[in-house]
């Protein structure tokens, strides 16, 4: 019998444009959804920056929905304290305020942090 | 158990100690490794929030680490629960899930 789909969550919180370790979070999380488990991704600290519009890998974060990856979260204090208006944002993410975070957090069975 | 949240960045140089601890679920795990071990030092600046944050987590310190940066084991802030590698597996074991703040 087929084990059951564990739920994951990647947390993002790099900025595009430095290190090519925010890509490669992406990179797993395609690989997820590929293999029908389709992450959760939280894009926190300066890794809201992935969000923006114009940065070097802004198409393949607009196109995440299309490989199934829908439930995208963002810390809406990490946007407040950069200046960032939701309504810049490639994607319809989720604001959430820290104690949502925190049960977000608490609620995955497997986790994979950046 | 719950949520196990594993540091190993510096707080001096860093934002991933402060977002975590702003993040985490009361109750959840925090264990400090690396350069986060920094945070730990009785005498530092980050004594003060580190305590705080102990009355809602247990506080972990991978004390190897702690060591290699020059700290000698008293100087580890107290209420702070020192572990090896051992103990340090035995606590992602120990907690449902587990996340590295990188």
């Amino acid at each position: 019998m087929a084990e059951e789909r564990k739920s994951l969550l990647i947390l993002c919180r790099r900025a595009p444009g430095g290190s090519a370790q925010p890509r490669e979070l992406l990179d797993i999380a395609l690989s997820a959804a590929a293999f029908d488990c389709a992450p959760q991704l939280l894009f926190a600290d300066d890794g809201v920056c992935q969000l923006l519009p114009g940065q070097p890998f802004a198409g393949l974060i607009e196109a995440l929905p299309v490989y199934g990856i829908e439930r995208i979260f963002v810390d809406a204090q990490a946007l407040a304290r950069r200046g960032i208006d939701p309504a810049r944002l490639l994607l319809p993410a989720t604001p959430l305020a820290a104690e949502q975070i925190a049960d977000l957090l608490e609620a995955q069975q497997l986790l994979l942090g950046g | 158990m719950a949520l196990l949240h594993i540091v190993n960045r510096s707080p001096f140089e860093h934002n991933a100690l402060p977002d975590c601890l702003r993040l985490a679920k009361r109750g959840s795990g925090i264990l400090l490794i690396e350069d986060a071990t920094l945070a730990a030092s009785v005498a530092g600046e980050w004594a003060g929030r580190l305590t705080a944050a102990m009355v809602e987590h247990p506080l972990y310190v991978l004390l190897e680490d702690f060591r290699a940066r020059g700290f000698a084991d008293e100087q580890l802030i107290s209420g702070a629960t020192a572990v090896d590698d051992a103990g340090f597996v035995a606590l992602v074991c120990e907690y449902d899930a587990s996340l590295s703040w990188r």
